[in-house]
């Protein structure tokens, strides 16, 4: 029986020892150990420097963002919850028993000195986003959120806005349709935020009548879904699905010469929008698309469609597929040594870590993003890395970060703009007078005219050291 | 013709992953009489071991590393055993089950909070050099994880059905109180089998990451494949359940080929599934005696 204790407690010390005494390597334990201790803490940075003429323009690139802070605070303390559990999956859209009441001020909300409209008080304005944090692409949600939370936090250093400071509240969805549910309600009726933000999350097209519903403006939001183009209360700063696979089918016919296409594409939106728009675009190039295999998120091996694509022999595979996929249809590719005879190209890649996932068999590989390249040496760049990682030093930029921060600028232009006296109303007033909302990295918004949105992008290509090589100036992509 | 070939052989590649994690589930099945639903995590997790300890920071030699992780993945498999399962053994199957649940969220969270949510490539101890055959390429990689997995199998078939061991095991399994009161060390072979279990975990996923990346949840979905395997094997019969990992990657890798409806694949194999236990009473009647959740 002695004997017991030890045999019980030996294996569970050796498995301790081995993972956390001898875990991580230091620098991997160390960035872990802030980032998880950071994450979910407030964003609300205390005591606000004295705004006045003296304070620097926020858009300057060349701005002294002083002593880097510690390491940056991504989302608000008491407003990170993981995925409401209690919601139900049932329907797509987010319905009955759900009426907001976060619509306008109560009385005594009005009352109250400096409220002008729900989520606005007299030093703080509320901005509410929602990150798929705890889902099989979380990587690129977290960063997306500190580049989001990084300018709100630059704005709030420099007087905030009218004398108020932003408070930028998160919920983790994990990427599911209760939890896209569940934390617009959370933000909606229980934070009552004046607006939503920045945000990168799955399931938007659930919860686009609700939020109409509520009166609430999204400015920022990811645009993986037509639904949020399509309505009147959101504006992504981001292209949708189907102008992605606009400017990769404009890159194949107009710089590749194909003649046949065979398309791989995800399941989950934005997928089908930009196959779609590929099929729609490639006859008017003089291509046809000889073949498509879709996949799911969270398929195992894509061998099966690499070689149903192979079996058409298309000259170009082009890939409407999130970076996981396309890094394992390409894996795929590899074991069975294929590569198309005249390239393949990637809608949703422009990140460093992609290529190297790849691997070298994607050596050639061309890849796309709507903004300039994160590495440029442009103004809006330069700004973009520089107050990302003065909060957050560890964050690495990729194109839904850059779409982030481009939100975040955005809702501060409009509440800027809107003036002392805020409101809904005259918030989205704005945001409709901003038909060339410059992003400073490439990339116009025209949220005013939606339907005239130019889609452009520019075109990379994977070189011998893994990286992204620009091999194209901003073009814009034919339409339909 | 030549598609059909090559969706049959990159079928058969990719259930040699199957196969692996179905033997270790198997294996643990015939001792706890507990589908272990954590068995993919215990995997991922020695490999997390594999690559940011025994790689990034020892630096050491890959094939090192590789025998060193199953010894990981069978000291995990025993620590689960020891301070998870066995306290509840006699609660029952259910509570066993869900403990498992419970594991798999553990191993999973901590192995992300440890290490971060990177997911690099991870190395392989074979070649990544593909060698042509049938119009299409099969990796050194991939055929050392068939050969490994078809040895495993063998080896574990004649270990359980040969040998004194398998037979104590099997004695465990039908009535633990007996098998104590002859004087079989019940607490050291349940053990032992978990540690088993474990480093057929760590193999599988050792195999399965290098041809994807390092993600915690990515062996738990490719378990589920593996789990209906077991179930063509009544959860007692390797050679079946090796069979039927094959079954099941042919018929994957077949309708991601010749379909274009989204999620066809794993609905084909949850159909064979069903299709199987109807048209074999035999298997039905196996699995519901195994199946006891």
């Amino acid at each position: 029986m002695g004997s017991r204790p030890l045999a019980t407690v030996l294996p569970a010390g050796v498995l301790m020892v081995v993972i956390a005494a001898c875990g991580a390597a230091p620098d991997v334990r160390t960035e872990v150990a802030e980032r998880r201790a950071n994450d979910f803490a407030g964003v609300q940075s205390g005591g606000l420097p004295a705004a006045g003429p003296g304070a620097p323009d926020r858009a300057d690139p060349e701005i002294d963002l002083g002593q880097p802070v510690d390491g940056g605070r991504a989302g608000d303390a008491a407003a990170a919850p993981s995925a409401d559990a209690g919601q139900p999956d049932t329907s797509r859209q987010l319905q009955a028993g759900s009426q907001p009441s976060g619509e306008r001020p109560d009385g005594a909300e009005a009352a109250a000195a400096g409220a002008t409209d729900t989520g606005v008080g007299a030093d703080v304005i509320k901005i509410g986003g929602l990150y798929f944090n705890g889902s099989w692409l979380d990587k690129y949600s977290q960063v997306a959120e500190q580049a989001a939370s990084a300018y709100f936090r630059f704005v709030n250093d420099r007087g905030g806005i009218h004398g108020r400071r932003i408070q930028f509240i998160t919920c983790d969805t994990a990427a599911t349709v209760s939890g896209t549910q569940g934390c617009i309600r959370k933000l909606v009726e229980e934070d009552r935020v004046f607006a939503l933000g920045p945000s990168l999350d799955f399931n938007l097209d659930t919860v686009v009548s609700y939020v109409e519903r509520a009166n609430v403006p999204w400015l920022g939001s990811s645009g993986l879904y037509d639904q949020e183009f399509a309505s009147p209360l959101i504006f992504p700063t981001q292209l949708a699905g189907g102008d992605m696979g606009a400017i990769a089918t404009t890159f194949v016919a107009q710089q590749l010469d194909a003649r046949t296409i065979g398309v791989s594409w995800n399941t989950q939106p934005p997928g089908p929008a930009c196959f779609e728009r590929v099929q729609a675009i490639a006859p008017s190039q003089g291509m046809q698309v000889v073949v498509d295999a879709n996949n799911g998120q969270t398929e195992a091996d894509l061998s099966g469609q690499v070689i149903r694509i192979r079996g058409a022999n298309p000259d170009v595979v082009l890939m409407c597929n999130d970076p996981v996929n396309i890094v394992k249809f390409i894996q795929a590719a590899g074991r069975q040594g294929y590569t198309p005879p005249v390239g393949w190209i990637g809608a949703y890649t422009h990140a460093d870590d992609v290529p190297q996932a790849i691997g070298r068999h994607g050596i050639g590989f061309y890849g796309l993003s709507s903004f300039d390249h994160y590495h440029s040496d442009t103004a809006g760049v330069r700004e973009y890395l520089a107050i990302l990682h003065h909060y957050f030093p560890r964050s690495f930029p990729h194109i839904y970060s850059q779409a982030a921060f481009a939100g975040a600028r955005a809702t501060v232009d409009a509440l800027e703009a809107a003036g002392p006296e805020l409101t809904r109303e005259r918030f989205l007033a704005h945001i409709g007078t901003m038909t060339a909302f410059d992003s400073r990295m490439g990339l116009v918004f025209n949220f005013g005219d939606r339907a005239a949105q130019q889609a452009t992008g520019i075109v990379f290509q994977v070189n011998e050291d893994l990286e992204w090589r620009q091999v194209t100036d901003r073009f814009t992509a034919v339409r339909p | 013709m030549t598609t059909f070939f090559n969706l049959v052989l990159a079928g058969l590649t990719f259930g040699a992953i199957y196969m692996l994690l179905a033997l270790g589930v198997v294996l643990i099945y015939r001792v706890s009489r507990v589908v272990n639903l954590a068995h993919g995590a215990m995997g991922v997790l020695a490999v997390y071991v594999f690559h940011y300890v025994f790689l990034q920071s020892w630096g050491l030699p890959v094939g090192l590393a590789f025998a060193l992780t199953l010894v990981v993945g069978a000291v995990i498999g025993a620590a689960v055993e020891r301070v998870f399962i066995g306290p509840v053994r006699r609660d029952g199957v259910l509570v066993m089950l869900i403990m498992t649940v419970g594991i798999l969220l553990l191993l999973t969270e901590s192995a992300l909070q440890v290490w971060g949510p990177d997911q690099p490539v991870v190395a392989s101890i074979f070649s990544g050099r593909t060698v042509r055959f049938l119009d299409t390429g099969v990796t050194f990689h991939q055929m050392g994880a068939a050969g490994l997995a078809l040895s495993l199998g063998a080896l574990l078939a004649w270990a359980l059905n040969r040998t004194r061991f398998g037979k104590a095991i099997e004695a465990v399994a039908e009535d633990a109180d007996a098998a104590y009161c002859i004087g079989l060390p019940v607490r050291t072979l349940t053990t032992v089998t978990w540690a088993l279990g474990g480093a057929s975990a760590a193999l599988a996923g050792l195999l399965f990451i290098h041809m994807n990346s390092l993600d915690p949840i990515s062996l738990t979905f490719v378990l589920m494949p593996a789990l209906v395997a077991a179930v063509f094997g009544g959860f007692a019969s390797f050679g079946l359940a090796a069979a039927g990992s094959l079954v099941i990657g042919v018929v994957y890798a077949l309708s991601q080929g010749y379909t274009t409806v989204a999620g066809m694949g794993d609905a084909v194999v949850f159909v064979v599934l069903i299709g199987a236990l109807l048209l074999n009473p035999a298997m039905r009647r196996t699995a519901a005696l195994r199946m006891e959740f």
